[in-house]
């Protein structure tokens, strides 16, 4: 059932919305080239790839916890813009006379991908939280993808 | 319906640990939204007496308080 309706490119601007409001210095960890390749592709749309390059810097990251929460929150806004990507893959699927090459690539059921998505995009503003309960920001956060979760299922 | 009050609970605890300003808008703005489709009318009042106070000439608010 759909109770809020929600267009992707809506969900992909707010998702590059709350990703340019987390501000973390990049020359500060062992992970700061990982993290400049995950804004470059948040801004340029691929949203996919910026998940990849966040779990790397999560995984050589020394931060402090006040910053790797931080990361954390810049990857549960990536994968709220993936979401947004995955409406736009079941709109296009949709689509009578849907052009060659529109179609997505990806074998996974569109809907059960962004169910997947909606839960690692929870998972990770939680990690965000644990690491630092005080951060409003990823309150935040959390509530936007609750918001979002009801309107993609 | 548990996903929406998560939501409005979420947006509740980033105002309480001191949101900057201009995201408590936005903040209160969904948690209104949030209380209409939950029917929980009182609480999306409380909502948009909220939002006014940081901007007191939100159109969207105003005509929110008068229905």
């Amino acid at each position: 059932m759909i109770l809020i309706d929600i267009s992707p490119l809506y969900l992909i601007s707010i998702a590059k919305t709350l990703a340019s409001l987390v501000k973390i210095k990049h020359d500060k960890h062992d992970a700061g080239i990982f993290m400049k390749e995950s804004m470059r592709c948040i801004d340029n749309g691929n949203f996919d790839m910026a998940v990849g390059y966040l779990n790397a810097a999560i995984e050589k990251s020394t931060s402090d916890k006040e910053e790797m929460s931080f990361i954390y929150l810049i990857k549960g806004a990536a994968l709220l813009g993936w979401i947004g990507d995955s409406k736009k893959d079941i709109i296009l699927t949709n689509l009578p006379d849907a052009p060659i090459g529109a179609l997505p690539e990806s074998q996974e059921a569109p809907t059960g991908k962004i169910s997947r998505l909606s839960n690692e995009a929870l998972e990770s503003i939680d990690a965000s939280i644990t690491l630092n309960p005080r951060n409003s920001l990823a309150y935040y956060f959390k509530g936007y993808v609750f918001f979002f979760y009801v309107g993609v299922e | 319906m548990s996903e929406l009050n998560e939501a409005i609970h979420s947006f509740d605890n980033a105002v309480k640990l001191g949101l900057p300003e201009n995201l408590q808008f936005f903040a209160y703005n969904m948690q209104g939204k949030l209380c209409l489709v939950l029917s929980k009318y009182d609480d999306a009042l409380k909502c948009y007496e909220n939002l006014l106070q940081l901007n007191p000439s939100d159109k969207d608010a105003l005509d929110t308080c008068k229905v």
